[in-house]
C-alpha cells in the first residue's frame, strides 16, 4: 500500500492551523445584510404580538419578520430525500412557540451590530400555555402538545417501536438471576467550534445560493426548499468548510431563514449564531430513560433480556421518530441473545429539539446495557470481560432486528487484545480505596452501524476524469466535517491510480455540480463513499490501461500503472506517465479518460469497539479524575491510521463529558437552560484528558474500501459506561444516573455512610 | 454622547488626563469582565485603558511589604518569584484562575473591583490583610482595607471613577507558610464552586502547628474567615484526632454558611477535600487522609 494505511496530514490542516482557511462567517459578502434572531423567552405560549416599531427605527435595520409575514409551510428539518414521510411540525416562526430558544422574530439589518442592537427592541405578547419538560410526564399526559394554532395534533408518544424474538417469558423463567437497572441519561450539546451560521444569495435567474456548513447540501436544498415553498430547483447550496458539527449540523435550522429573507429582499443574507443561541435553538442529544431486566444462567450467559427506552426528543419531532427502532437496531448488534423483547418510546417536551448527534441512539443504548452487564457481573460474580465473551457476536453473525449481516465483527478480538494491555485481571483486583481516594477500572463494549444499507438511497456517485495536465478531478457530493474525509477519500483514490492525493482536485458538495447523496451521516462516509471512491477508479484505471495500450502499442493486460506511471509487465522498456499520457491525449482531441459510477450498498457490517478506563474517585469531593484509557476499535482497516487515533481521541473527550460532566440542565419549573454557555456547560478540557492509548483491530470487512469499517461514531460510543462501571468498580456503587456528577456521588456517598 | 477613549502613558498623564475630563469614567484594564456580554462598556464619557500606563504593573517588596500595581495580570502574579517567595496562596490562585487567555489579559485590580463572590483572589486578599490605594476622581489617593472596599456580591465602596491601584500585602504578618486551593466543575479553567486559603506556622521537625488563619470563598457574598478550623490546628501537634477536628470545623463553618442553599450536602462535604489538600500542602506531608483516625 502506498497510500492507504499512511498517516498523510489532513489535506486542509496547515491552512485551518494557519488561519488562512475561510470559513461561513469569515466571508464577507459585498452588500450583504445580516439576520439576529429574536428567541422565546417562554416555554410553551401563542405569540399574540410582535411589536417591531422600536426595532425598525433603529438605524440600519432593513427588516423584521415575524410568523405575521413569513411563509407558513410546514416542514420537518431531519428529512433527507425529497418527498420522505416525515412529522412536519416545524415553522420558520411559529404562531406558538414550544420552547425556550424557539423562533420568535427576526431583524434583518445592514451589519450584525445593527441587527443584534435592534433584536433587543423587539417586544412580545405572550400567551402562556401549559408546559411539560418532564419525559415521564410527557407520556403521563398523551394530550395534544399543539393544536389551537392548526397545527397538526401529535400524540404521545410521538413514536413507538416493540421487538420481539424467542420466549422471553420462559427465559426469565428458567433464570438463575435476574438484575434489573435503570439508567438516565443526559441532554448534551455537540459543542462545535464553529457556531451555527450560513449565508444565502439571490441570483440574477431568480434563484438563491445557500453558503453552509452541513452535512448534506441536498438535505438542506430539500428542507428549504418545502419551507419556503417553492421547486427545489430554485435553491442551490454549496457546503462551505466546516468547524465541526458531530450531528448538530445534519438538520437545516438557519438554511431555510436565510434563504427566505435573501429572496424577500433581494439581498445576500448571512446568519451568525453565537453560543448561547447555537446551545438554546438549534439541537441536542435526547435523553434517554433506560429500563433493562436481564435474565442469566449462573455461568452468565444472557438466557433474554427486556428493555424499555422512552427518548425525550424535545419540542419537535425532527428525526427523533427513529429514535426507538435506532436503539433496538443498535442494541440487537452486540451481543447474542435468543430471547429479547424492547419497547421504545419517544416523545415530545417543551425543551429544546434534539436531533443526530454522534452515534444517533447507540451512546444512550449502550450506555444502558451495558451499565447493566456490569451490575449482574458484580451479582453473579463474575469478571464482566468474562461475562461479555460469553455472550458477544462471533464473526458473520446475522443481527436478529433487521437480518443484517454483521459482517467482520471483531469485537472478540477487541476484547483479548484490550485485556491483555489494560493488564485488566491485575488492575481489577488492584483497586482499592485508600483514605480519600478510591481506584477502580471498567470497561464496556460497543458497536455502531456502517451506513443505511438496506435504505435505498444508500448510494454515492463519484465521477472521476483525467485532466491535461495530468491532474485528477473528483466530483462527488463529500461533505468533510472535520474528521479527514477529504483526506480518506482522496488516499483511497490514490491509492488504485497511483498518483499523490495532492494531484487530485476534489471539490465541494454542491446541489448544481454533485449527483444526490446523504451526505455525511450515519457513519457511511469511508465505507460507502470509500467505496464508490475506489470503485469509479478502478473504472478510470480501467480506460486509463485502454487508452495507454493504444498508445504504447501492447495489451492492456500487459500494462502496470505504478508511481503515477504505465510500464510494460515485460522487460524493462518505457514509461508513459499519467500527464504525458493526458497531454497526449488532448493534444490529438481525444477524450481522456474519466469515470462515473453510482455504488449501492451491499451490506450493513458492525464497527466493534472494547474501551477500558482506569478512574479515581475523591470521597470528600466527589471529584472522578480518569487516569488512564484505552480503546481498541475493529476497524476493519485503518485507512489512515492518524486519522481514525484522531477520532478516537475526540470520542473519549465527548464520552468523559457525558459520563462525568455535560447536561443541559433544563429547569424543571421553567424550561430555562441554564447550561446555555460554557462557562455553565463544562467540557472536558485537556487538563482533565487522560492518556489515550489505542490499538486498532484490521482485519478486514470484505465489503469496505481496502477493508475499510466506520470509525467516527462508535468512538464515542463505549466510554460513559466504561467510566461508569469504573466508578461503580471503585466505589462499590450502582450509579446509573448521568452526569455522574460530583453532587451525585457525594449524595450516594454520604447515603451508603448512613445505611 | 460619545464614547471617548485614552491610553495615559504614565500615572503623572493619568492625574492629568481626570483632572481635565468632566464626564464619567470608566477604567479598562484586562478587558475580560468589560468587553465580554453582558457587562457592555459604557456608551459615553472616557474609558481609560490602563493595560499599558506605565507605573501600574509592577511587583515590589521591601521589609515591610510586598506591593502589586492593580494593572499587573494574572499570569505576572503567578510566575512572580517574590510573590511565589513572600505569599505562595496568591500566586497558586493565580494560576488558577480561568484559562491561559484569561490569565495573559486580566489584571488584579479587575478581579478585585469585579468583587465576584466566586473571585479567585480575593479570599487570598482577605486572608493576608490586604489594604488598597485608590486613586479617587479628584486626583487624591486614599487607602482602605479590604473589608472597607469589598462590601457585598459584586460590590465594592469605590465610587464611580474610583481607580484601584496599588495592593497593599503586609509582610510583618505573613505566617510561615501559605496555600490555595479551589473546587469548580473541572480541574482547571473553572470558576470557583468553592475555595480555600491557609496561611500556618507549621514546624515541620516537631510536627506542630502554630498561628493559623484560614478564609473561604464562594460560600457568602465577600470571603470568609474559618476561625474554628484555624483553632482546631492552632498550636496543635499534626495527627489524626486534629485533622479530623479540623475538617469537621470546616464542614460545621460551610453548613452554618450557606444553610438554605441547594449546594449544602455537597459543599460541606467538599470542603474537606479541600481542607486537606491545603493540610498536606502545608506540612508538605503527603497522605494525611490515610492517617489512622483522620477520616471517619
Amino acid at each position: 500500500m502506498n497510500y492507504v494505511s499512511r498517516r498523510l496530514p489532513l489535506l486542509d490542516g496547515a491552512d485551518k492551523a494557519s488561519g488562512a482557511l475561510r470559513f461561513a462567517a469569515d466571508c464577507k459578502i459585498p452588500g450583504g445584510l445580516h439576520a439576529k434572531l429574536a428567541l422565546s423567552a417562554r416555554p410553551h405560549a401563542r405569540v399574540l404580538r410582535v411589536d417591531a416599531a422600536a426595532a425598525l427605527a433603529a438605524p440600519g435595520v432593513v427588516a423584521v419578520f415575524w410568523h405575521g409575514d413569513t411563509p407558513h409551510n410546514r416542514y420537518n428539518s431531519a428529512i433527507w430525500v425529497a418527498g420522505q414521510r416525515a412529522l412536519e411540525d416545524e415553522e420558520m416562526f411559529p404562531a406558538i412557540v414550544r420552547h425556550v430558544g424557539d423562533r420568535v422574530a427576526a431583524v434583518v439589518a445592514e451589519s450584525l451590530d445593527a441587527a443584534e442592537h435592534a433584536a433587543r427592541l423587539i417586544a412580545v405578547e405572550y400567551e402562556d400555555l401549559p408546559a411539560i419538560f418532564d419525559p415521564l410526564a410527557a407520556l403521563a399526559d398523551a394530550g395534544p402538545t399543539l393544536g389551537p394554532d392548526g397545527a397538526p395534533t401529535f400524540k404521545n408518544p410521538i413514536a413507538e417501536l416493540s421487538f420481539a424474538i424467542g420466549d422471553v417469558a420462559r427465559a426469565f423463567a428458567e433464570a438463575d438471576l435476574i438484575v434489573e437497572s435503570r439508567v438516565s441519561t443526559p441532554k448534551t450539546h455537540h459543542c462545535a467550534l464553529e457556531n451555527h451560521v450560513c449565508a444565502a444569495v439571490p441570483q440574477a435567474d431568480g434563484r438563491i445560493v445557500i453558503h453552509t456548513p452541513c452535512q448534506s447540501v441536498f438535505a438542506v436544498q430539500i428542507v428549504a426548499a418545502k419551507a419556503l415553498g417553492i421547486p427545489i430547483d430554485r435553491l442551490r447550496v454549496i457546503k462551505t468548510p466546516i468547524g465541526g458539527s458531530f450531528g448538530g449540523k445534519a438538520e437545516p435550522i438557519l438554511e431555510p431563514l436565510a434563504a427566505f429573507f435573501a429572496s424577500a429582499l433581494q439581498r445576500p443574507v448571512t446568519i451568525q449564531y453565537g453560543r448561547q443561541e447555537t446551545c438554546l435553538a438549534t439541537r441536542t442529544r435526547s435523553s434517554v430513560i433506560g429500563t433493562m431486566r436481564t435474565a442469566f444462567r449462573r455461568d452468565g450467559l444472557i438466557l433474554g433480556r427486556e428493555t424499555e427506552t422512552l427518548a425525550d426528543i424535545g419540542a419537535y419531532c425532527t428525526g427523533g421518530d427513529h429514535l426507538p427502532a435506532s436503539m433496538c437496531q443498535r442494541l440487537t448488534r452486540l451481543y447474542d441473545v435468543a430471547n429479547e423483547k424492547y419497547l421504545g418510546r419517544a416523545v415530545t417536551t417543551n425543551t429544546p429539539p434534539a436531533g443526530a448527534f454522534r452515534g444517533y441512539g447507540s451512546p444512550q443504548i449502550h450506555t444502558i446495557a451495558e451499565i447493566n452487564l456490569d451490575l449482574a457481573a458484580r451479582k453473579l460474580g463474575l469478571d464482566p470481560v468474562k461475562l461479555r465473551l460469553k455472550n458477544l457476536v462471533w464473526p458473520g453473525a446475522v443481527e436478529p432486528f433487521k437480518g443484517h449481516d454483521l459482517g467482520n465483527a471483531r469485537i472478540r478480538d477487541c476484547l483479548a487484545v484490550g485485556v491483555r494491555r489494560f493488564h485488566w485481571r491485575q488492575r481489577r483486583k488492584d483497586a482499592r480505596r485508600l483514605g480519600r481516594k478510591a481506584t477502580g477500572v471498567g470497561m464496556a463494549c460497543a458497536t455502531h452501524i456502517n451506513g443505511g444499507y438496506p435504505d435505498p438511497d444508500e448510494a454515492t456517485t463519484v465521477a472521476l476524469a483525467l485532466k491535461p495536465d495530468g491532474r485528477v478531478d473528483l466530483v462527488c457530493a463529500v461533505h468533510d466535517l472535520g474528521c479527514g474525509a477529504d483526506t480518506t477519500l482522496l488516499q483511497i483514490a490514490a491509492e488504485v491510480l497511483t498518483l499523490p492525493p495532492s494531484q487530485f482536485d476534489a471539490s465541494a458538495a454542491d446541489t448544481d455540480t454533485c449527483v444526490y447523496d446523504l451526505g455525511t451521516r450515519a457513519s457511511r462516509m469511508t465505507y460507502i463513499g470509500g467505496e464508490a471512491v475506489r470503485r469509479s477508479a478502478e473504472l478510470m484505471k480501467a480506460q486509463i490501461l485502454g487508452e495507454a495500450a493504444r498508445v504504447m502499442n501492447c495489451g492492456a493486460g500487459d500494462l502496470v500503472l505504478e508511481n503515477g506511471a504505465l510500464r510494460r509487465s515485460y522487460g524493462p522498456g518505457e514509461t508513459l506517465s499519467l500527464a504525458s499520457l493526458a497531454a497526449l491525449l488532448a493534444a490529438q482531441g481525444e477524450a481522456l479518460p474519466s469515470a462515473t459510477n453510482t455504488y449501492r450498498a451491499v451490506a450493513n457490517p458492525g464497527s466493534y469497539a472494547a474501551h477500558f478506563a482506569a478512574v479515581e474517585v475523591d470521597v470528600f469531593t466527589g471529584r472522578v479524575r480518569v487516569r488512564d484509557y484505552l480503546a481498541v476499535h475493529d476497524v476493519g482497516r485503518a485507512i489512515n491510521p492518524m486519522l481514525v487515533e484522531g477520532q478516537i481521541h475526540g470520542g473519549v473527550q465527548i464520552g468523559i463529558g457525558y459520563a462525568l460532566y455535560e447536561d443541559v440542565d433544563i429547569d424543571p419549573l421553567t424550561g430555562v437552560m441554564h447550561g446555555d454557555r460554557f462557562s455553565r456547560y463544562p467540557l472536558v478540557n485537556a487538563p482533565e484528558m487522560p492518556d489515550v492509548e489505542t490499538i486498532l483491530i484490521e482485519k478486514g470487512e470484505p465489503t469496505g474500501p481496502f477493508g475499510a469499517k466506520a470509525i467516527g461514531e462508535i468512538a464515542t460510543i463505549p466510554v460513559a459506561a466504561a467510566i461508569v462501571n469504573a466508578v461503580n468498580h471503585a466505589l462499590g456503587s450502582s450509579l446509573c444516573d448521568l452526569p455522574l456528577t460530583p453532587e451525585r456521588i457525594v449524595a450516594w456517598l454520604e447515603e451508603s455512610e448512613r445505611a | 454622547m460619545a464614547l471617548r477613549a485614552a491610553i495615559p502613558a504614565d500615572v503623572g498623564a493619568l492625574k492629568a488626563l481626570i483632572a481635565d475630563w468632566r464626564g464619567p469614567i470608566c477604567y479598562i484594564a484586562g478587558g475580560t469582565d468589560l468587553l465580554v456580554a453582558p457587562r457592555a462598556p459604557p456608551g459615553d464619557g472616557l474609558l481609560i485603558d490602563i493595560s499599558r500606563t506605565a507605573g501600574l504593573a509592577f511587583v515590589r517588596a521591601d521589609e515591610t511589604t510586598l506591593r502589586i500595581g492593580a494593572a499587573t495580570t494574572i499570569d505576572a502574579l503567578a510566575r512572580d518569584p517574590a510573590i511565589r517567595r513572600l505569599f505562595g496562596a496568591l500566586a497558586q490562585a493565580a494560576e488558577l484562575c480561568g484559562s491561559a487567555q484569561i490569565r495573559n489579559r486580566a489584571t488584579i485590580g479587575g478581579n478585585i473591583a469585579g468583587a465576584s463572590p466566586a473571585g479567585d483572589l480575593l479570599p487570598v486578599l482577605q486572608c493576608a490583610d490586604a489594604r488598597f490605594a485608590v486613586l479617587g476622581r479628584d486626583g487624591a489617593e486614599r487607602r482602605l482595607a479590604f473589608d472597607a472596599l469589598v462590601i457585598g456580591a459584586g460590590r465594592t465602596s469605590l465610587a464611580p471613577g474610583d481607580l484601584i491601584a496599588e495592593i497593599e500585602i503586609p509582610l510583618a504578618g505573613r505566617l510561615g507558610r501559605s496555600a490555595f486551593a479551589k473546587l469548580g466543575r473541572r480541574d482547571e479553567l473553572t470558576i470557583s464552586r468553592l475555595n480555600l486559603t491557609m496561611e500556618a506556622d507549621f514546624d515541620s521537625a516537631a510536627r506542630r502547628f502554630g498561628e493559623a488563619r484560614l478564609v473561604a470563598g464562594a460560600v457568602a457574598p465577600t470571603p470568609l474567615s474559618l476561625d474554628g478550623a484555624a483553632r482546631a490546628l492552632r498550636g496543635a501537634a499534626l495527627g489524626g484526632p486534629v485533622v479530623r477536628a479540623f475538617l469537621t470545623a470546616l464542614l460545621d463553618a460551610v453548613d452554618a454558611a450557606i444553610p438554605a442553599r441547594a449546594s449544602r450536602p455537597y459543599k460541606r462535604r467538599a470542603v474537606m477535600g479541600l481542607g486537606l489538600d491545603l493540610l498536606e500542602r502545608i506540612t508538605a506531608i503527603e497522605g494525611l487522609d490515610a492517617v489512622e483516625g483522620s477520616v471517619a
